[in-house]
């Protein structure tokens, strides 16, 4: 896996659990993340409309448009069936990748 | 991905492409709001509304930017830069019309003449025959070594014994050609018709669309006859009525009852059949012979047996037979694949033709090439500066390529417009046997062989100016104003290339040329020009007798000899050139001890007296026939010098028959010119046996195959103005007698040759596109050598160098290049001919007059082509050009 590909699977797993819990709009999205990893990732909306529109196009996330708090237009996403599937299987798979990650640096000190 | 997956991706995909301008508009409404939010988000937090807007703008970035990276990932992102590159394809074509108009007709030319050829050659070659199972569908010929034929139609007795003693066969049919007088429901008509075993259309296997195929009593001696019609006589003569199953009809004077009508477009074995008849040779009926060859054999090969096996089989039942028969000595059979049979006589023509049509599109290539080229070096400048803004090398040669098919598929267009005006004039190039089954058209098959041409040319062309376009530098394309030295290599090797290609077409058309005019003069034997023909085939039942018949015939010759204009006329059993040739068997000399080492075969052809000097025919020894030889008097012969000159000559005097046991003994009293009988380009072809139609019955009882039937009359103007009053002639004498074929002797000469002419004026077509394309193509990048090296012209100029030096400088290496091509040239001339023997009559396959002739032209046009441009290098001003610097 090159390191594009790592850094695009994380984001797609961060936007999915940021989707897990309420439907949300791509700026919402991008501050649940932030949120999440305690401000560790700033998703820039370069990185983030791109990928809200491939997980779409994979079936994993549909969308509607409605109304903000701020009461804007705005487009939001929510999980499908098929997106929370994948979320449960892409966070056992990173279970078990960080672990062993986790491990083989532990023993490397 | 799983189904579901797949779905929702289509539906996107499906979006992008049709519902493009609101998903456009949803994504700029998207990034918008984000932008807005986030502008609330700062005023919230307590930045005045104008800086909360700046830094949300400032936050975000390009929107473009971002918009651009969503339509990366957009499922058929490809298709819209696909569409992108078309478009700028499109209005680069549109910006340079004399560029654009040049490569699309030169590519149109190229991808026309290549698919009309191959919608032919398909057909003839490739295209599996319209019957069930067809690749195991043979046809079996008879060998003869001892009659120097390759190749013969079987004796049926021989068919009989191979039909019931071959087990490689799940059946083994046959059939030869005849015809009948249809008597019924209107006109009197000759049908050609075939004559076949009672299995025959069981074994092709195609179902009648209406009744039933013959079975095993139709045919036999004895049986009331049957028939089954075509469907075109069927919609013709009986209105497409059903009820005609079971009905009589009356062909040949005889009561044939319609057992069936097959469905329409099965016309074997040949288009102009328009019944079938049974004739059952195991049972006993038919021409029972192991010597006289009449039939065309062809089985279907039991499951899983090879034609190989097939043949070794059909040489060990040969062999028996040779033991049984002491007639059949050295007889011996073999089986070949009934595609590959039917289209022997074009196999080699159409892959030549095909070849030479490819040749063509590859000079249109290297043109192309060429002008792509030329065009890409005066492109160096745009593209140096795209690459300098960004665009990536992959994003470069993408667009190089969808101009390239661009340009080819504009060209595809064109061409496949071409060959569909070509397809009638091609369909004479079917072969005899395959006419109507095989036609020129247009079907899926063609369009997909005309677009993968242009998919293929269009790489190909593209090739050069991609890998130019890869290995550029940018410094020196946005400041140099020489042509790199690769561009200058590649434009002279493909000038090289072109010539190369120009001779090999050139010189295939010189051989072609020459074979034409070698046939045209051929010798065949009787002189073709101002003959009138016709067939006239006498109904049995009203002239039953052989006094009724020539009552009839000689009432006929003169009244036809006594029309205005008529030298002379006569009758034959069939006129060379009517039709296949058939009626031949070996032929005896009385006393010769090798009575059965039969070294030849002949044709008979019982004539009238008039005969041989309306063909103008001479008679070289002895005399020609006469009124005298009468049913009374001494049977008579004349032989044709070939046959007498194999037969050891000094033949006059001597007794021969025809076949063994075919006829009686026949005294020769006359020896006539030889006829190319089996063909204009067969010099050695079977002679001809002729008796006097008057003795025909007397010569021997089965005979009466070979009545006469077929009028020529030499005239001393037009022919054809003659054709009314021949038929009035006939009908004077019988208002219900059929006449059929009214045409000119140089009509049925002609139809031998017109295939070799449709080759010829194709090949000759080919050569002349070829020639052109290439000087066009010499002089388009020699003229840009010259351009681009006028710097260097001018300087050297005002150096002090003479025009001479000049000239010198800017066509040494185009000659050099010219040399090499013509070189190479030679070189695959000499193989094209090897490939060409079987077509070419007349002429060596090396031939040196074609060669020259081919290199000279090309030589010349290519000097012609060069000196435009060298004269306009002589001509440069050394005092602008430096001033334009």
């Amino acid at each position: 896996m090159s390191r594009t590909d790592l850094l695009r699977g994380t984001l797609d797993l961060l936007i999915l659990r940021a989707l897990a819990l309420e439907p949300n709009h791509g700026l919402g999205v991008a501050r649940r993340v932030g949120q999440l990893t305690q401000g560790a990732f700033q998703v820039n909306p370069g990185s983030l409309f791109p990928a809200l529109h491939r997980l779409e196009q994979k079936g994993w996330l549909r969308s509607r448009w409605g109304v903000s708090a701020t009461n804007r237009r705005a487009k939001y996403y929510e999980l499908t069936a098929a997106g929370r599937r994948q979320l449960k299987a892409e966070t056992d798979n990173w279970a078990r990748v960080s672990i062993a990650i986790g491990r083989a640096l532990a023993e490397g000190t | 991905m799983g189904p579901a997956g797949w779905l929702t991706f289509v539906r996107h995909l499906l979006r992008a492409v049709f519902a493009h301008e609101r998903q456009e508009r949803e994504l700029s409404a998207e990034v918008h709001a984000y932008l807005e939010q986030l502008t609330d988000e700062y005023v919230a937090a307590g930045l005045p509304p104008a800086d909360a807007a700046r830094a949300a703008r400032r936050s975000l970035g390009s929107i473009s930017h971002v918009e651009d990276q969503v339509r990366d990932v957009r499922a058929g992102a490809w298709v819209g830069a696909i569409a992108r590159d078309t478009r700028f394809a499109v209005r680069a074509m549109a910006r340079r019309p004399g560029f654009t108009w040049l490569a699309v007709l030169t590519l149109g030319v190229g991808i026309g003449g290549t698919t009309a050829i191959f919608s032919v050659t398909d057909g003839v070659l490739f295209r599996p025959l319209p019957f069930p199972d067809a690749d195991r569908l043979v046809a079996v010929w008879e060998v003869r070594p001892d009659l120097n034929r390759p190749r013969l139609e079987a004796a049926p007795l021989n068919y009989v014994d191979w039909a019931q003693r071959a087990e490689s066969f799940d059946d083994l049919a046959a059939y030869f050609h005849d015809s009948m007088n249809l008597t019924e429901s209107g006109t009197p008509e000759r049908l050609p018709v075939a004559g076949v075993t009672p299995n025959f259309l069981s074994m092709l296997g195609v179902p009648p669309l209406l009744g039933r195929w013959f079975e095993a009593p139709d045919g036999a001696p004895g049986r009331v006859p049957a028939t089954v019609l075509s469907y075109g006589l069927w919609q013709r003569r009986f209105g497409g009525d059903p009820a005609v199953v079971g009905r009589s009809i009356r062909l040949r004077d005889e009561l044939h009852t319609v057992i069936g009508v097959m469905p329409r477009g099965f016309q074997f074995p040949h288009p102009r059949v328009q019944a079938w008849v049974p004739v059952d040779y195991v049972a006993g009926n038919g021409l029972q012979s192991r010597t006289l060859f009449a039939l065309n054999v062809v089985g279907r090969l039991s499951p899983g047996v090879s034609v190989a096996a097939a043949t070794t089989e059909l040489r060990a039942i040969a062999g028996a037979l040779a033991l049984e028969y002491p007639g059949n000595r050295d007889s011996s059979a073999f089986a070949v694949s009934l595609q590959d049979d039917l289209a022997r006589e074009g196999r080699t023509s159409f892959l030549l033709l095909l070849g030479a049509a490819g040749l063509v599109l590859l000079i249109a290539c290297a043109n192309v090439a060429g002008l792509l080229l030329t065009r890409g070096a005066s492109r160096d400048a745009e593209f140096a500066l795209r690459t300098a803004l960004g665009a990536s090398r992959m994003r470069l040669a993408r667009q190089l390529l969808v101009e390239g098919l661009v340009l080819s598929g504009c060209g595809a267009v064109v061409g496949v417009l071409l060959a569909s005006r070509l397809f009638g004039t091609l369909d004479t190039l079917v072969p005899e046997s395959l006419q109507g089954t095989v036609s020129a058209a247009l079907d899926l098959r063609v369009l997909a062989f005309g677009a993968s041409a242009a998919l293929v040319t269009g790489l190909v062309f593209c090739l050069v100016p991609l890998r130019h376009a890869f290995q550029r530098d940018l410094r020196t394309s946005l400041g140099a104003r020489t042509m790199p030295r690769t561009v200058g290599r590649r434009l002279e090797a493909l000038v090289t290339v072109e010539i190369t290609l120009g001779v090999v077409v050139l010189f295939c058309t010189g051989l072609m040329l020459q074979t034409i005019l070698n046939l045209e003069a051929a010798d065949i034997g009787f002189e073709r020009q101002g003959v009138l023909t016709a067939r006239v085939e006498l109904s049995q039942s009203e002239y039953p007798t052989p006094q009724r018949r020539l009552a009839f015939q000689r009432d006929l010759l003169e009244r036809v000899e006594a029309l205005p204009g008529v030298l002379s006329a006569g009758l034959t059993t069939m006129l060379p050139y009517s039709g296949a040739a058939i009626g031949s068997a070996p032929i005896r000399v009385e006393g010769r001890p090798d009575l059965l080492d039969l070294s030849r075969a002949v044709y008979l052809r019982a004539i009238t007296p008039g005969y041989l000097p309306t063909l103008q025919v001479p008679v070289r020894e002895g005399r020609n026939f006469s009124d005298q030889d009468m049913a009374d008097s001494e049977l008579v012969a004349i032989v044709s010098a070939g046959v007498a000159a194999a037969l050891g000559g000094d033949l006059i005097g001597q007794r021969v028959a025809f076949g063994l046991g075919g006829s009686e003994w026949l005294r020769v009293v006359g020896v006539a010119g030889s006829v190319r009988f089996d063909g204009v380009d067969v010099a050695d072809s079977r002679g001809a046996l002729y008796v006097p139609a008057a003795q025909l019955a007397e010569a021997g009882p089965g005979l009466g195959f070979f009545l006469p039937r077929d009028v020529a009359v030499r005239t001393t103007g037009d022919p054809m103005t003659l054709a009314g009053a021949l038929r009035q002639a006939v009908w004077q004498i019988d208002p219900n007698q059929s006449v059929a074929d009214v045409r000119t002797l140089d009509e049925l000469v002609d139809g031998q040759i017109a295939g070799r002419k449709v080759q010829a004026g194709l090949i000759t077509a080919f050569g002349a596109l070829g020639l052109f394309m290439t000087a066009l193509g010499v002089y388009g990048l020699l003229s840009f050598t010259v351009v681009v090296r006028t710097r260097e012209i001018g300087v050297r100029a005002a150096l002090g160098a003479s025009a001479g030096d000049l000239v010198r400088l800017v066509s040494r290496s185009s000659l050099l290049r010219l040399g090499i091509g013509l070189a190479a040239g030679l070189v695959l001339a000499f193989a094209a001919g090897r490939a060409m023997r079987s077509m070419i009559y007349g002429v060596e396959p090396l031939d040196w007059l074609s060669l020259s002739a081919a290199i000279a032209i090309l030589g010349v046009a290519g000097c012609a082509a060069a000196l435009l441009p060298v004269r306009r290098a002589t001509r440069i001003d050394p005092a602008v050009v430096l001033r334009a610097e």
